[in-house]
């Protein structure tokens, strides 16, 4: 191991805390980088692909308290407001889109049809008709 | 060695490993991004076809100023890393594209939901659901 004169231990003292805190300072962006990463993740809805993965996500999303009902027959999804809204636009997209081809799976229906409607005030929140997808 | 040398060390261990980490995280979301550009490229291949079927005569299988009919040979919408479903209306396609690398959920396959519509001649929507 190289060896080095230290002439000046208070300066040397000095340089080495700075090392410190400005790798202390890195690690502690980089762990908040990926704990933020972590939690963009997580919180994400997910949907399966395959629709007979469907049914236990409905469940899920009963208990969490997103889904009030939802009627494959008549392609009705009620759901609560606050958690509807809370949830980002491309998620509504992917569960509105998701459901409507599940929803004409189950009816034996080349059409895929779904409406989306708050359990509180009755509002079309989303839907997929005849004019194509349409999500607020 | 001293104390703070040490210290020096761990830390410099742990910003390796972090950094090591990000970087694996970075190459993910390039690939999911890839893989996203790809199902988009094959909707558009889809488009094109159902925009033929769009203009074509009924008298020879066409729908004449409507997509309904339209049904694309399996080539088109099943591939080794893609899958694509849709459905249409008089002047709308919607497809949902499915690849087959992990999304922003980390849990199922990236995702995209887009719509075309003939009387704009372009993309109504595009949605990168995951």
């Amino acid at each position: 191991m190289a060896t080095v004169r230290i002439v000046d231990a208070d300066r040397e003292e000095h340089r080495q805390k700075r090392i410190v805190i400005t790798l202390f300072s890195i690690g502690f962006l980089g762990l908040s980088y990926l704990v933020y990463d972590y939690t963009q993740i997580i919180s994400r809805t997910s949907i399966p692909e395959n629709l007979s993965e469907i049914d236990p996500v409905i469940q899920k999303w009963q208990v969490d308290g997103l889904v009030q009902s939802f009627d494959a027959t008549k392609a009705k999804l009620v759901v609560n407001e606050q958690a509807w809204q809370d949830r980002k636009k491309e998620e509504k997209v992917g569960i509105v889109t998701q459901l409507a081809r599940y929803c004409a799976q189950k009816n034996n229906s080349s059409v895929w049809t779904l409406t989306v409607i708050g359990s509180r005030t009755s509002e079309v929140l989303g839907e997929f008709g005849s004019a194509g997808l349409s999500v607020k | 060695m001293g104390s703070q040398q040490l210290l020096i060390i761990t830390l410099i261990v742990f910003v390796v490993g972090l950094a090591a980490m990000t970087g694996i995280r970075l190459t993910r979301s390039y690939s999911q991004s890839s893989e996203r550009d790809q199902v988009f490229q094959q909707m558009s291949i889809l488009v094109g076809e159902a925009r033929k079927h769009y203009a074509r005569p009924t008298a020879i299988g066409g729908g004449e100023g409507s997509f309904v009919g339209f049904e694309p040979p399996s080539r088109f919408t099943v591939k080794e890393r893609i899958r694509i479903y849709m459905t249409v209306g008089d002047d709308w396609i919607l497809f949902q594209g499915f690849g087959i690398v992990e999304g922003y959920d980390g849990a199922t396959s990236v995702q995209i939901v887009a719509q075309y519509r003939e009387s704009l001649k372009d993309w109504e929507s595009i949605t990168e659901v995951n």
